[in-house]
């Protein structure tokens, strides 16, 4: 495996996608459009075919459900929300993210007290 | 001049250039492939709604749409390969040693697909002779070269036993053929997902390896014939050997129901052997496996024969004890005809046998003046009757209960 600093950025940010789309959602329902334009703000994706996928799977796994919504211009569209078992499963990825910045901040500052040591 | 078509993407109705129609049908049929079966229909159904989206966008006033604008679109959904990337859609299972890439994205650390127990097959796809070293090496995790080495030396040091061994596996372990078996094989959840990101090569061998392949495959053939011809006429001696045992211990009683029992486990328990090597040949010979219930109904036979072994065996046995009671009561029962006094036995037996007893005191009696009538009747509760009825006396009756 290839490792460079692209490659890892890519890998973490693959890791939080889930967490990040749960995030967009959990604020209130949205339909693909909604998540496409913040994750991409958010600079989390980019390519849009990737975020399919990954709705269709968190579906299928009881976290996500959608409903039809009539919308002005054009057809219908599908409008994601958390199931129950998905509010607890985001709680989850949260205490999962705490634990991680918490871990990262740690060592940052661990870090920084060694080099004050040394000067 | 360029010809349109009318398409229905995502519920909306376009106006599109007939190359960029071909474009986009292209791309859709390019990226279902990427998609599990089961959440394809509706992946594709929302990027499409998506493109409808994105394609409305674009044309504002215009009415038709154009290749640029398909590329446009196709750009931001992104190439199949692109967001595979991204969304760790695949996650590889590394499996080295069998030469297997599932994803063709070894590159990828992601989650492990679900495990489960592995199963056990020959490998095909990974040959010597048979698959079976490969197999096995598969099941315990290890490299198929050790397995091999382990079966050479075990076949040198236990002088041949290592190829019956090998031929009892060869037999037991299917091959794996489908893409499902191969995965169950390695332990991994044969689903749709992983059926279709499974892609397996053979691994090529050199002509030289595989003409070794070939002379084992020879070698056995020729063991299997020389162990099977010799184990068949071995059977045969054997065969003829107890028949004739049979019919000089007990003679005129052939065609006892235990006896033939017991003739025909032994037949059996020596046969299926040689039927299986049989078998094997020409499987080998062949290359092909197309009955495998044969293997395992000769499995099931030849144990079952084991136990009609033991069971008409012990039948056998107490049938010659009772032979001996028998013969035992007979004479008894002659004396008893020849002193005049009455007295009963408390000797046991069957009512078939009963006709044993009876016949040589018969044969006693006819050459004597007086005559006998002699009555057998026989009821379940009360055992066996005989009622012996002579012009001398007036009845004498012999009670005995089974």
């Amino acid at each position: 495996m290839n490792i460079n600093a692209e490659n890892v950025k890519s890998q973490m940010r693959k890791g939080y996608l889930e967490y990040c789309i749960l995030l967009i959602i959990s604020k209130k329902p949205a339909y693909v459009s909604d998540i496409i334009n913040e994750l991409k703000e958010a600079r989390m994706i980019v390519v849009e075919g990737t975020l399919y996928p990954l709705l269709s799977r968190l579906k299928n796994n009881g976290i996500l459900q959608y409903e039809w919504q009539e919308s002005v211009s054009g057809p219908p569209r599908k409008y994601y929300e958390l199931t129950e078992s998905g509010q607890s499963f985001l709680a989850e990825l949260e205490s999962g993210w705490e634990e991680l910045t918490h871990a990262i901040q740690h060592l940052k500052m661990h870090n920084d007290e060694c080099i004050m040591m040394n000067k | 001049m360029k010809k349109t078509v009318t398409i229905n993407l995502g519920g909306i109705v376009f106006n599109i250039d007939d190359d960029a129609c071909d474009r986009l049908s292209q791309y859709l049929s390019d990226l279902e492939k990427r998609f599990p079966e089961d959440e394809r229909k509706e992946i594709i159904r929302d990027i499409e709604e998506r493109m409808a989206e994105l394609l409305g966008y674009k044309l504002q006033n215009r009415n038709v749409v154009e290749i640029n604008d398909v590329e446009e679109v196709i750009e931001v959904i992104g190439k199949p390969e692109q967001f595979e990337d991204e969304s760790g859609e695949n996650q590889s299972t590394t499996d080295n040693s069998a030469n297997n890439d599932f994803s063709g994205n070894s590159e990828k650390s992601s989650a492990p697909k679900q495990r489960r127990l592995r199963k056990l097959y020959r490998n095909s796809n990974d040959r010597m002779v048979s698959g079976v070293a490969s197999g096995l090496a598969v099941y315990f995790g290890i490299d198929p070269v050790i397995v091999r080495i382990l079966f050479v030396v075990l076949t040198i040091i236990s002088f041949g036993w290592g190829i019956l061994i090998y031929l009892i596996l060869l037999i037991a372990m299917p091959e794996a053929k489908t893409k499902a078996q191969f995965l169950e094989m390695q332990g991994i959840e044969p689903t749709l997902e992983n059926i279709n990101n499974f892609h397996q090569e053979p691994v090529e061998r050199s002509s030289g390896s595989s003409t070794l392949g070939n002379i084992i495959k020879i070698c056995l053939i020729v063991l299997g014939v020389i162990i099977g011809v010799s184990l068949a006429f071995g059977v045969l001696g054997i065969f003829i050997a107890m028949f004739a045992a049979l019919l000089l211990h007990t003679p005129g009683s052939f065609g006892n129901a235990v006896d033939m029992g017991l003739l025909g486990s032994c037949a059996l328990f020596l046969l299926c052997p040689v039927i299986g090597i049989a078998v094997l040949c020409t499987r080998a010979a062949s290359g092909e496996r197309k009955h495998k219930w044969v293997g395992w109904t000769l499995l099931a036979v030849w144990i079952l024969s084991i136990f009609g072994i033991v069971g008409f065996g012990i039948q056998e046995g107490k049938q010659n004890d009772l032979d001996k009671r028998l013969e035992h009561s007979g004479e008894a029962l002659e004396r008893w005809l020849d002193e005049d006094d009455y007295t009963t036995h408390d000797e046991y037996y069957n009512a078939d046998d009963l006709d044993r007893i009876i016949d040589p005191v018969l044969d006693d009696l006819r050459d004597e003046e007086t005559t006998y009538d002699i009555s057998i009747r026989t009821s379940p509760e009360k055992g066996v009757n005989v009622h012996i009825q002579s012009n001398k006396r007036v009845d004498s009756t012999l009670v005995d209960t089974i």
